[in-house]
């Protein structure tokens, strides 16, 4: 919203005041201004001249040849304007004048000297009209500094309209002198308005309000109105804030909205007799002013004459009754609608004007009557022989209850954390209107304005907003709590996400990358895969990708394709949220997933696996501390190549799966290239309780170091070998490993040979110890039908 | 007559031939063995007449004592030139080259700036909180103060999905859940990811990160909030950074205010990210809104307290200098991969 400081001024005195300064204040105690503008300080040198004569110049259709009378002297000037008319008082660039960037000097148009240029509202910056030259009173005096007559110079700042959302009150003028008369301690002025005794006619508009969504309908009607143009400093105000001037009828309805924040409509009163508000019950079709014709969906609030519908409450009026230039007399319509009513209707619509976005911010009810009596106010004040030509019908229907609030000075200073005087306190909310009703045992008991009391100002910590924004922000010492601060732990399942995140990167030289929540559909066409997912996004930017993931694959592989230009192999992860399942709440069942592919630009398999592999080992031996297996077996999902497909279990638990992408999308990234990764259930695997290291004792007595070597069949996995080797029936101590296999395509069986470590704590082996270990061990695979290997 | 002096001279010019530790050996052996020259001699002992058995058995033992030591200085000798020549023969290795090996894998930048906000906020007592993508309607809006039909929610373009919950749009969307789970008094950060439904450009992301923190206690006022903003901020950033409060409307907090901090990058001198102005606006923030503790089951009349959002993906973007937001979820590995792991 963009506020006229010179429009301020006529609310409060501003004498004395820097102006920046309030303007600082105010973006420090209110709400943020984004810009300020100095309208009018690059022009100068521009009189008042009245042109005295008129002539065509010759072989031009356009110029004109003008003798012009600046009081002092008579000036001859050439003009391109076709308002051009002897007695016309004008604005005149001498020469010297600045406008904006243009030097005024002597120039030939069409061979004839022009001594100044007469100017147009848009070279003097007051509206962006250039159609003609600017008409003053033929009344003004003549050679008098054109910035005596109009309001050219002014000072604009905008404030951005998101931080007064909450602010109804702040969406006009006067509301912001409010403000500024609160931070500056300079007294608002009243608003002159017109003596609602003085309305004396007997006529009476009929109105009916059947829609509950109107809380209120003030309208009165005004005759007998000539003048056609607001005056103008009327309109370089309008134009000022972003407004352009229409008519005299219209400009007042929206001076009075940048004034005090109250949309108003102006009807043609020779058109609308009556006034009926309700919500229709079916789609209607309905022209608005900007000549286009809108659907109006069936509950849409209208406002209608003898049941025809002539304006949408709220949000435009409609071109069957609006102000035309042969009107001479109004009915005014200053109403209250439902904030939301509006909103809904005007986002339908995809209409937001200045009326709607006003309405929809709970403007206050009490409001309506002050600003038709200001509408009249200021029409008369334009148009001398304009008359009030009915009685004002007043609809009140809804009204907000006044709210009261009581607070103690203990609480404010609780709440703030410094000693703020009841003085301070008492003065900055009165200032702000608060009214104090009651100041018993430390307690005030405050009634709210209406204009805060919407939406805006509910309980005690409101109150403290409106002191301590006043009182200065900056005023506030900053102060620790009372309480020691005592370091706090980092949660086990953060803690093992980052740790994650270090190992993979810091250890395995894996990227970490960031991915969307939803599935990249170009991608996973390109790889032709279709992953699964069991709920979809309504409103998504791309319609196509709207489906939220429940793997973190697609998102991985992406990454692959991005990069693989660059890169002959690529290592990237994620831990990202997916989404498997609905529950039984028909919620989400959102889950923690760490991803991670393997991509190698040629046919790298077995390497590539076993790097897998060797990630996969050390995070759950050194970072989860979790015994891993894995399971062979076929996936279920089509775009995994159906060998080496092992599930990752914990126990009897399944936490993930390691997977090679199939043929059929791995060759779509690159032919022969190697893609592998696997996927963890992060939110399931930090629920598990991991291994807690504990200290063995350690025998005293040699080691003995035995090596077997078995003949195992091809389909026969590490994990059933090791169990085997791992369970031998014995009282001595041993530890196992794997120390080499050897699996040649053309044998039929793969050698795997296992080390054997056999102490015992209490003594040094002997050899028949040693002996029967030994046979425990044949025997024990010999059970499961392996043979050593001899 | 035995001539010692003789054989004591060939001796030594023998031993001083002798190049390697087992020629030494052999000379030992030669004149010091079992059957020796020097032994040889001693074994003469009987034969020589009881007269002259004193002085033979002085030459003998004054023979074979210098010839011993000769050997033993000899061994000395052949030891300290042993270690000599392989401290001679050690390569001498450059360190100044610069090594190959180089931390190839990478964090992402939000991952490492968050790591040192948790640190931080560790410290200073805060416990770290975990919070949903997918959050319902309720806890992402009513619960925050902002009921159904508030303009509010329009200032947020919310992703909506087709079982009626929300990609939440702000973290505040945890602190219902949080404050039900602990109760007061309360200290927590809960960093995570928001979504909202613009457009994407330059520094608008339609996913993003942000860290809520909240503090709840019998007397946390503003002042508590400017001090623990700033000494936070400070340590965010690694130097001294001034806050300033300014009023900002957020229908969770009352009062509500938009934090500007002196620009970390001239000190408030005022420079091109701070626009001249010297100030940055950086996060909102302000008192929990009494609504909202009431909702998440806390006594407004007994305890208050402070609530800030603070925008990671920008905080990362201002640490590392980077200029496009939607670099952060491109997945380009060359960009992101500078980010190294610290």
């Amino acid at each position: 919203m963009k506020v006229s400081i010179n429009w301020i001024k006529d609310f409060i005195d501003l004498n004395g005041i820097n102006i920046e300064e309030v303007i600082s204040k105010f973006t420090m105690s209110v709400a943020e201004v984004e810009t300020i503008e100095y309208k009018g300080k690059d022009i100068s040198g521009v009189i008042t001249a009245k042109i005295i004569d008129v002539e065509d110049v010759p072989n031009s259709k356009k110029l004109h040849l003008l003798k012009v009378d600046t009081g002092s002297e008579i000036l001859q000037i050439v003009c391109g304007a076709p308002n051009v008319r002897k007695g016309l008082v004008t604005a005149l660039a001498n020469i010297g004048a600045k406008l904006g960037e243009i030097k005024i000097s002597k120039a030939k148009l069409a061979g004839i000297e022009s001594f100044g240029m007469c100017c147009g509202g848009d070279e003097i910056g007051i509206n962006d009209d250039h159609s003609g030259i600017v008409e003053l009173h033929e009344d003004t005096p003549l050679g008098v500094d054109i910035k005596q007559i109009l309001d050219i110079e002014d000072i604009i700042f905008e404030i951005d309209n998101k931080s007064l959302t909450n602010r109804p009150d702040l969406w006009g003028h006067y509301g912001i002198a409010r403000e500024i008369s609160a931070l500056t301690g300079r007294r608002l002025k009243p608003l002159l308005i017109e003596n609602i005794d003085n309305i004396n006619s007997q006529n009476e508009i009929e109105v009916k309000v059947l829609s509950k969504f109107c809380n209120r309908y003030t309208t009165a009607s005004m005759e007998n109105i000539t003048t056609k143009n607001s005056s103008l400093n009327m309109q370089i105000r309008l134009f000022y804030c972003g407004m352009r001037a229409i008519n005299l009828l219209a400009d007042v309805t929206n001076y009075v909205m940048l004034e005090l924040g109250q949309p108003m409509h102006a009807f043609d009163n020779n058109l609308v007799k009556n006034i009926q508000v309700y919500d229709i019950k079916e789609d209607t079709c309905f022209k608005t002013l900007d000549s286009i014709d809108r659907n109006l969906q069936k509950g849409s609030m209208i406002i209608a004459s003898n049941n025809t519908p002539i304006a949408l409450a709220g949000i435009m009026g409609g071109e069957n009754s609006e102000i035309t230039n042969a009107t001479t007399s109004v009915l005014i319509e200053s109403a209250n609608f439902d904030a939301y009513k509006v909103r809904t209707t005007a986002t339908k619509l995809g209409m937001r004007t200045e009326a709607s976005a006003r309405y929809e911010k709970s403007l206050d009810p009490e409001l309506t009557l002050t600003a038709l009596l200001r509408y009249i106010y200021l029409i008369k004040e334009q148009d001398k022989g304009a008359k009030i030509s009915s009685k004002i019908t007043d609809s009140y229907i809804n009204k907000y209850p006044q709210i009261e609030i009581s607070i103690s000075k203990e609480y404010i200073d609780k709440y703030v954390g410094i000693d703020i005087k009841e003085a301070t306190i008492l003065s900055i909310l009165q200032n702000l209107e608060f009214k104090l009703l009651e100041n018993k045992n430390g307690i005030f008991k405050f009634a709210v304005p209406s204009f805060r009391a919407t939406k805006d100002i509910n309980g005690k910590a409101d109150l403290v907003e409106e002191i301590t924004r006043i009182y200065g922000y900056d005023n506030i010492t900053p102060k620790s709590i009372e309480q020691p601060v005592k370091p706090a732990l980092l949660d086990n399942a953060i803690k093992l996400e980052y740790d994650t995140k270090l190992t993979l990167a810091e250890r395995f030289d894996l990227n970490e990358t960031h991915s969307y929540i939803w599935y990249d559909l170009a991608c996973n066409n390109l790889l032709n895969i279709n992953p699964t997912s069991v709920i979809r996004c309504v409103n998504s930017i791309n319609k196509e990708n709207d489906k939220i993931r429940s793997t973190m694959i697609p998102s991985l592989l992406k990454v692959i394709i991005d990069n693989k230009n660059h890169f002959n192999e690529i290592g990237t992860f994620e831990i990202g949220r997916v989404v498997k399942n609905l529950k039984e709440d028909n919620l989400v069942d959102e889950r923690k997933s760490l991803g991670l592919v393997l991509y190698n630009k040629d046919n790298e398999l077995e390497k590539t696996l076993l790097k897998l592999k060797e990630i996969l080992n050390y995070l759950f031996e050194y970072i989860y501390k979790l015994d891993m297996f894995l399971i062979l077996t076929e996936p279920n999902i089509s775009y995994y190549h159906p060998k080496n497909y092992y599930k990752i279990m914990i126990n009897e638990n399944e936490i993930g799966d390691i997977f090679t992408l199939h043929i059929n999308s791995s060759e779509k990234i690159k032919e022969n290239c190697t893609v592998v990764g696997f996927e963890i259930d992060f939110s399931k695997l930090v629920n598990i309780k991991c291994n807690e290291v504990k200290f063995e004792k350690i025998s005293k007595y040699p080691t003995t170091k035995l090596d077997f070597s078995f003949l195992i069949p091809k389909n026969c996995l590490y994990k059933d070998i090791i169990g085997y080797a791992k369970t031998i029936n014995t009282n001595l101590n041993y530890k196992v490993s794997l120390l080499d296999i050897y699996d040649n395509e053309n044998d039929e069986l793969k050698t795997y040979t296992l080390h054997y470590e056999v102490n015992s704590l209490e003594r040094t082996l002997t050899s028949q110890d040693i002996e029967n270990f030994h046979t425990a061990v044949i025997n024990k695979f010999k059970e499961n039908d392996i043979e050593i290997k001899l | 007559m035995i001539d010692f002096d003789k054989i004591l001279k060939e001796a030594q010019e023998e031993l001083n031939n002798i190049t390697s530790i087992i020629d030494l050996n052999t000379f030992f052996q030669t004149y010091l063995g079992k059957a020796g020259k020097v032994t040889e001699l001693m074994k003469l002992m009987k034969e020589i007449p009881n007269e002259e058995k004193k002085n033979f058995g002085l030459a003998v033992n004054n023979l074979k004592q210098t010839i011993s030591q000769n050997i033993e200085d000899k061994e000395k000798f052949f030891a300290e030139k042993k270690i000599q020549d392989s401290i001679n023969n050690t390569k001498l290795i450059d360190l100044t080259v610069p090594t190959n090996k180089k931390i190839k894998g990478s964090l992402h930048p939000i991952t490492i700036v968050q790591e040192k906000v948790i640190n931080i906020f560790l410290s200073m007592g805060f416990t770290v909180e975990d919070g949903n993508e997918i959050e319902t309607e309720y806890n992402n809006f009513e619960a925050v103060n902002v009921p159904k039909n508030h303009p509010a929610r329009d200032m947020q373009d919310t992703f909506y999905l087709d079982n009626g919950q929300v990609l939440k749009t702000h973290t505040s969307a945890a602190q219902n859940r949080i404050m039900k789970k602990y109760g007061a008094p309360l200290k927590a950060i809960f960093p995570g990811r928001c979504f909202r439904n613009e457009e994407l450009d330059a520094s608008h992301e339609n996913t993003f990160f942000q860290i809520e923190g909240m503090m709840i206690d019998k007397n946390v006022s503003i002042s508590n909030l400017i001090y623990f903003m700033k000494e936070m901020l400070t340590q965010v950033f690694g130097k001294e950074i001034q806050v300033r409060l300014r009023p900002g409307f957020f229908p969770f907090v009352e009062p509500g205010f938009e934090l500007d901090i002196s620009c970390p990058y001239c000190n408030g001198k005022g420079c091109r990210v701070c626009k001249q102005g010297g100030w940055i606006e950086l996060c909102p923030c302000g008192m929990i809104h009494p609504n909202v503790l009431k909702m998440g089951g806390i006594n407004p009349d007994e305890y208050q307290g402070f609530a800030f959002g603070l925008g990671f993906s920008r905080l990362a973007m201002m640490n590392y200098d980077i200029t496009e937001i939607r670099l952060l979820n491109s997945g380009n590995i060359t960009a992101l991969s500078q980010a190294k792991i610290k």
